[in-house]
């Protein structure tokens, strides 16, 4: 428990760069930004949401694989 | 103005769907036709970045058999972009003893994670040129990004100056190309199609990517 969570924090400037990171993990909404799907086994897709971490401008991606 | 990309774009500069209306002030170097001429095409080619574009490749002479050279270079460069980027990154620029300045945290240590933030920014960056696309999608990406570098997106704390671009690019653009010379060392013409396309397009991404520096509303 506890592992395999994406949390969201602070500012989304809707870049999408982490959707073209991620595409299997989230979803795009005009108004909030990344949404994770529903059901996804995102561990399955660890390197992916990784990736979205880093290239995130504002840093709003917390990943805990 | 149809893609993810775009619509976001296009939502933090609101000021660019809208009609421009002169405020009224006379400003005497606009009466100088020649300066008058410049700042219209920088204003309708800031405004419409397809036609900075059109503009920025007949200056250059930038063709489709430019494009067809940085396809040609996609094979050489694709296959070792890990290994460019990991030799640029963790190799050369954390070396550099002035470049490296820019990865220290506090105590002048490296701060690892933050040259991997780096790393992965540029990955981004170069994957996408290795698309070859130059639609109104990559134009935006590119000038999105470099608008992310100065304050109008609310970092209001963050200016990147313009030199610290170049320097980067200018070390990239080096490194790219020793790495090609060394690939093509027995095809010396393949070499010129591919570097002569390569500088055109850098110095139209240079452009574009600086546009917000100088807002086109200032
Ligand atoms: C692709 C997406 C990119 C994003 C989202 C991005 C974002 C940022 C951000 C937010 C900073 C401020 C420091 C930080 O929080 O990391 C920064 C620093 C910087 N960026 Fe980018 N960047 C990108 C690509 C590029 C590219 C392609 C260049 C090439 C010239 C570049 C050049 C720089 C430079 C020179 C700095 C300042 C380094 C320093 O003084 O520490 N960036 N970038
Ligand atoms: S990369 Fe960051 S700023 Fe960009 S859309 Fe995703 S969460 Fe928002």
């Amino acid at each position: 428990m506890g592992t395999n969570i994406i949390r969201f924090e602070g500012n989304c400037i809707k870049c999408v760069m982490c959707i073209e990171e991620a595409k299997k993990v989230f979803d795009y909404s005009e108004e909030a930004g990344p949404l994770v799907k529903h059901g996804v086994d995102i561990a399955s897709h660890g390197e992916d949401v990784k990736r979205a971490v880093l290239v995130c401008p504002t840093q709003r991606i917390k990943y805990h694989p | 103005m149809s893609s993810v990309m775009a619509n976001a774009y296009m939502k933090m500069f609101p000021m660019e769907g809208e009609k421009k209306i002169s405020a009224g002030k006379r400003n005497p170097v606009l009466d100088v036709p020649e300066f008058n001429k410049a700042w219209n095409l920088h204003r309708e080619t800031s405004l419409d970045i397809m036609k900075r574009y059109e503009y920025m490749s007949q200056c250059l002479n930038f063709t489709d058999k430019d494009t067809e050279a940085i396809k040609e270079s996609k094979e050489i460069l694709a296959p070792h972009l890990e290994a460019i980027l990991d030799h640029i990154y963790w190799e050369k620029l954390v070396n550099d003893p002035w470049l490296s300045r820019w990865f220290r945290d506090e105590t002048g240590k490296i701060a690892k994670e933050y040259v991997t933030i780096r790393r992965a920014r540029q990955r981004r960056f170069l994957l996408k040129i290795l698309e070859c696309k130059w639609d109104e999608e990559f134009w935006n990406f590119v000038r999105w990004v470099g608008a992310v570098h100065v304050p109008i997106f609310g970092f209001e704390d963050l200016y990147i100056p313009m030199r610290l671009n170049l320097a980067l690019w200018g070390y990239i653009h080096q490194y790219l190309f020793n790495f090609l010379a060394e690939q093509l060392k027995d095809d010396p013409e393949k070499l010129r199609r591919i570097t002569t396309a390569w500088t055109k397009l850098f110095w139209m991404i240079i452009d574009v990517y600086h546009i917000d520096y100088f807002g086109a509303w200032m």
